[in-house]
């Protein structure tokens, strides 16, 4: 018999809408999405079509108008504001480019930051430095955020986002300002952190080729999230059988 | 459409064949075109009999005792030079008959909310095949540029690139249906 896991993450009929002045406008409508251990969804759309905002509300950065989201069963708009601040600390992983508050910070201390009050200054430098070693950014350790390319950056907020060992990964278009070669970088590496450690991971990117890394696709489309329709016997990876070995 | 009495055309120029063999590698390099079994047959028939872009070089031993042998066809010189003229003729830019813009046309007044429909379907549509593309296994261009990979296998990734490159200017396009379509949805509700 075949066991089909909770989701780590699940949007319920979610909508949001945003209202400048007189003007609603409405993000996202109806918007329905799981995500399991181990699960790479990528998210196309095109710009300004609402990704950033769906994973947002998808984080709990931002809380949806209507419907619910739940990680690991918690709905976000009604746990506390200390547990949602845990959770983003230990569980939820956000990758973007925004660099350290000081210019002068070298990367590695950067990285380091969030594990310094857990695991201690030593622990804390080394599992930056492996960090970034796995994102093959080591080279980056002791350089300043300004000094960073765009890919190194990219490379950067990754490794700061993996250090924390996430159950979830949420990547808001990875690809910007990288050449093609590095995108295929990125999202190989986004398919190996889901299928080696079991991290969900869920990508939002206006860039189609790079998605056939993903084991699923959307498209979120004028505020609705389209999904393909399950092909027959569906598609392994969400699927988990009782012995543990999991469907290829 | 694509010829199909140049796709085989195409196949003997590879190397010479017989029906059976021929179907088989039909089948395997071009499934992608939907060709009903058995289409070899008459092909070469005409490729041989009308046309005279190719003739029959030899036989097969049959298949059984009661049956009769197997011609091996090869291209005349004259099929290679049609073959040649073929490859350099401007190709037809295709998928512009699909469902969803016939449907367009033939919609007066536009139901928007049939329109929103249908571009939910072609949606899910285009994402299936992206799924098709992701099992593929093929690797992806870019990733080609590291390798040295055989003709064959180029030629499988160029034509999953194209038809990549023409699902995301589908999605595009339903993009921007969906946007306008709710937009024009939104106004007809205010102005109810």
């Amino acid at each position: 018999m075949r066991v089909i896991p909770a989701p780590l993450l699940s949007l319920e009929n979610v909508s949001k809408t945003y209202t400048r002045g007189l003007h609603a406008l409405r993000v996202l409508r109806g918007v329905s999405l799981e995500v399991h251990a181990g699960e790479f969804i990528a998210i196309y759309g095109q710009p300004a079509s609402g990704k950033t905002t769906l994973l947002k509300v998808a984080a709990g950065f931002e809380s949806p108008d209507g419907g619910a989201v739940r990680f690991r069963g918690d709905d976000l708009n009604r746990v506390s504001s200390g547990r949602l601040a845990d959770l983003h600390l230990e569980e939820i992983g956000w990758v973007q480019r925004a660099g350290p508050q000081s210019s002068e910070l070298p990367v590695v201390e950067h990285i380091a930051l969030p594990l310094l009050s857990s695991r201690g200054n030593k622990k804390a430098h080394r599992l930056a430095k492996d960090a970034l070693a796995r994102v093959g950014a080591e080279a980056c350790a002791l350089e300043t955020w300004a000094n960073l390319a765009d890919v190194e950056r990219m490379w950067v907020a990754l490794a700061q986002a993996l250090v924390r060992r996430p159950r979830l990964l949420l990547v808001d278009d990875p690809t910007a300002g990288l050449d093609v070669m590095e995108r295929q970088r990125v999202f190989a590496l986004l398919r190996k952190v889901a299928d080696d450690d079991e991290v969900g991971v869920v990508v939002a990117v206006p860039d189609l080729p790079s998605m056939l890394r993903a084991h699923d696709v959307r498209a979120l489309s004028g505020g609705s999230l389209i999904a393909p329709p399950a092909p027959p016997g569906g598609r392994g990876k969400v699927i988990e059988f009782p012995s543990g070995e999991r469907s290829a | 459409m694509v010829s199909t009495k140049h796709v085989v055309l195409g196949l003997l120029l590879e190397r010479k064949g017989y029906a059976y063999e021929l179907q088989q590698r039909l089948d395997t390099r071009f499934a992608f075109l939907g060709l009903s079994k058995n289409v070899v047959y008459p092909l070469l028939d005409a490729l041989a009999q009308r046309d005279g872009w190719a003739r029959i070089v030899g036989y097969m031993p049959p298949a059984s005792p009661r049956s009769a042998p197997r011609p091996i066809y090869a291209p005349t010189s004259e099929g290679e030079d049609e073959f040649v003229r073929w490859i350099g003729e401007p190709c037809e830019l295709g998928q512009a008959r699909e469902d969803i813009y016939v449907k367009l046309v033939l919609s007066r007044p536009l139901d928007w909310q049939r329109v929103l429909a249908m571009a939910d379907g072609l949606e899910a549509a285009c994402l299936v095949a992206l799924r098709e593309l992701q099992d593929s296994g093929q690797p992806s261009l870019e990733e080609l540029m590291d390798l040295d990979p055989s003709d064959e296998v180029v030629t499988a990734v160029l034509v999953d690139d194209a038809e990549l490159l023409r699902l995301r200017a589908a999605m595009a396009w339903l993009d921007r249906v969906r946007v306008y379509g709710l937009k024009r949805l939104e106004r007809l509700d205010g102005d109810g």
